[in-house]
């Protein structure tokens, strides 16, 4: 086979291709990656011209090979929540045990920022990368040029990556199924933010015990939302002016509940004798909630802990499955109960 | 012959040609946004998308010797540290950096092996918001990456520091307290080998003593900045006597793990005992009753402290050092003692 630079596909110029335009040796090329300060400038500038004109890539898995491990993983989380430093948690508790270090970027469910932080980890920058949730869409392309990866917490089936989840679909459900157990038949649902596949998910759980136990699904009790605090009382707020409001409400995550937990408090509603108001995660704020949130317990340190586990496997060229599913459970706490009897207080 | 032979790469000199631009408007708008108006930039990241392009971030960093990525390194799990991690991404956006956070989990040796990370070029520059131990840092000053201290004091590293002035923050939640009418006042304090924690012991020791309390029966005790310590220590100032009529925390977190061991002695906040927290945090604003804090600027600190090091690295600077005020906010868990 020739190794001419011209001869081969675009794109996958090999070092001795970089080492030849450039007129040096292959060990002159790696220094230039591994230790540029040894190198005379005559040098470094004829390498990364070769490297440019030739769109030199070095080989991540190779490098790897050779020893020269960075030694850290990139945790990619959606958002600044406090709920995703439990995943982080978990995450460092295992990476330090495989003696490694663990960074955290931010990607505002955003694909041009996820798949910047794909490419640096492709770039060597970090040995392995975990996704917590993803919008990569990734496809047979991609994938063939994805560093190892882990997918955590989310359930996206369009990728092939391997992944560590619950089944949110089944968690919903669940706590649906337990309004529905006290007696509610008129239950909102505040929806996640769009685009996310958790928000599905756990839209379809609620609808699937709706159908499950015949209770009709009312589309305007399904109100939009995007995980905050500020979006649960808009909710709160819409829930009660409604003419023939829900008796109980299931929030896509805590800290939506909680917001509806103020609002309908501020406009002098019980919780839970005038209504009924479970969350989703149990997170930090659930448990210390007035009345404390029952809410779906999602084992998010064990998530992370177990991602960087799989990654482990992965980075050491062992079988992994693909598919790790963790129990998710309901946490019955104090802020649902029966429905109300009689209307809720007037309106304020 | 290997799959990876059978893709077509598209290099930037491709995008460039599709629109007819140089290469080098097309590689300035994908690393250095700022510099190319918002028209370029939306069509030639429309372009890249639509062409699959994707920068050769390796050739880039050889090139360059930059990453144009910066890392802030937390000492914990706190969400105190996402707020400051905000600013910061919003300031090292505005230069075309990005951002990543690093955890030292309170261990010095950890700080100094993300020095070592930004040494051998894995990032450009570090923020290490608080440091375990100065004087190791100090010793190695020769071999110091670009960097900035962000919480801490900076005194004999030679480095940028972005301070918020913890003791007159602890001193102004005993003077609140002292103005209510309360003599007995408690301190719940973050772990003593944590300079945050020693300083906010240190205010609230001098305001104790500037208002004339009886030491007695103004116990600190120290637990580590979790909800958890808060909750097992107040349980235990509770069984005190003469109890306690007020205790300052110092941190949120610590104040409402206090609150929760209040309500379920059946006390009345606000009221039985008032409860200061400290970083004005979520946890506490969404606290029934919302809690009694002192607050300061968290996003700003973590923009200052970038603004410092994107400075350094461009040659500008030093950077004067800040001390950003902390402001009280008074809400529901203070009041006069009963």
């Amino acid at each position: 086979m020739t190794r001419g630079a011209g001869s081969r596909g675009r794109g996958t110029a090999t070092i001795h291709d970089v080492a030849r335009v450039a007129g040096v040796s292959i060990a002159t090329v790696s220094r230039a990656f591994n230790n540029p300060e040894l190198l005379s400038p005559d040098a470094r500038a004829a390498i990364d011209h070769a490297v440019a004109v030739l769109n030199y890539r070095p080989h991540v898995a190779a490098r790897r090979l050779r020893g020269s491990r960075t030694n850290l993983i990139l945790v990619v989380v959606p958002s600044l929540n406090p709920y995703f430093l439990d995943i982080f948690a978990g995450a460092e508790a295992a990476a330090r045990a495989a003696g490694y270090g663990v960074l955290v970027g931010h990607s505002e469910r955003e694909l041009a920022r996820e798949r910047d932080y794909v490419e640096q980890v492709a770039a060597g920058r970090a040995d392995g990368l975990i996704l917590v949730t993803t919008v990569g869409g990734y496809d047979e392309h991609d994938l063939r040029r994805m560093p190892p990866t882990v997918i955590a917490l989310d359930v996206s089936e369009e990728t092939q990556l391997p992944k560590v989840q619950i089944d949110h679909a089944l968690a919903a459900e669940m706590i649906t199924h337990y309004l529905i157990d006290q007696g509610h038949t008129r239950i909102a649902h505040i929806m996640g933010a769009e685009g996310s596949s958790l928000t599905s998910h756990r839209r379809d759980g609620f609808q699937r015990a709706l159908a499950r136990r015949g209770v009709a699904f009312d589309p305007a009790l399904c109100l939009p939302g995007d995980f905050t605090v500020e979006c649960g009382a808009a909710a709160g707020a819409a829930i009660v002016s409604m003419a023939d409001p829900p008796t109980a409400v299931f929030a896509a995550n805590d800290q939506t509940a909680i917001g509806a937990l103020h609002m309908f408090k501020s406009r002098g509603w019980r919780v839970p004798e005038d209504i009924s108001v479970v969350g989703f995660d149990d997170g930090r704020l659930a448990a210390i909630a007035t009345p404390p949130l029952s809410t779906v317990h999602v084992p998010t340190h064990q998530i992370g802990f177990r991602a960087i586990e799989q990654l482990m496997l992965l980075l050491n060229n062992q079988p992994i499955e693909r598919d790790v599913v963790l129990e998710a459970e309901v946490v019955i706490r104090r802020s649902a109960g029966l429905p109300r009897r009689c209307p809720p207080p007037a309106r304020a | 012959m290997a799959d990876d032979d059978r893709i077509a790469m598209v290099r930037m000199r491709d995008v460039a040609r599709a629109l007819g631009v140089s290469v080098s408007t097309v590689s300035r708008a994908l690393s250095q946004p700022h510099l190319v108006s918002d028209e370029t930039l939306e069509r030639v990241n429309a372009m890249a998308a639509r062409m699959r392009f994707r920068p050769n971030l390796a050739a880039r960093d050889l090139r360059t010797r930059t990453t144009r990525s910066l890392l802030v390194a937390v000492p914990s799990f706190s969400p105190l540290f996402l707020e400051i991690f905000r600013g910061a991404e919003q300031a090292a956006a505005a230069h075309g950096y990005g951002v990543l956070m690093a955890h030292t989990g309170s261990d010095a040796d950890r700080e100094h092996i993300f020095l070592d990370q930004v040494l051998s070029q894995r990032a450009d520059g570090l923020v290490l918001v608080t440091t375990m131990d100065p004087a190791r840092l100090a010793e190695r000053r020769r071999n110091f990456p670009a960097m900035v201290i962000a919480m801490d004091n900076a005194a004999g590293i030679g480095v940028p520091a972005m301070q918020i002035d913890n003791a007159a923050g602890a001193a102004a939640a005993v003077a609140h307290l002292v103005g209510l009418g309360h003599r007995r006042i408690a301190h719940i304090g973050g772990p003593p080998e944590q300079s945050l924690a020693r300083e906010r012991a240190r205010g609230f020791a001098e305001a104790v003593a500037a208002a004339g309390l009886e030491p007695a029966h103004c116990p600190r005790v120290a637990g580590d900045f979790s909800l958890a310590s808060g909750e097992a220590l107040m349980a235990r100032l509770l069984t005190r006597y003469p109890r306690p009529t007020a205790v300052v925390a110092a941190n949120d977190e610590i104040a409402v793990g206090a609150l929760q061991a209040i309500k379920r002695d059946g006390l009345v906040i606000g009221r039985d005992v008032s409860v200061v927290g400290f970083d004005d945090l979520r946890i506490g604003l969404l606290h029934d009753p919302p809690l009694t804090t002192v607050g300061f600027d968290k996003v700003e600190l973590g923009r200052l402290a970038i603004g410092a090091l994107i400075a350094g690295l461009n040659g500008r600077g030093p950077v004067a050092d800040a001390i950003l005020p902390t402001a009280l906010e008074i809400r529901a868990t203070t009041g006069a003692p009963a």
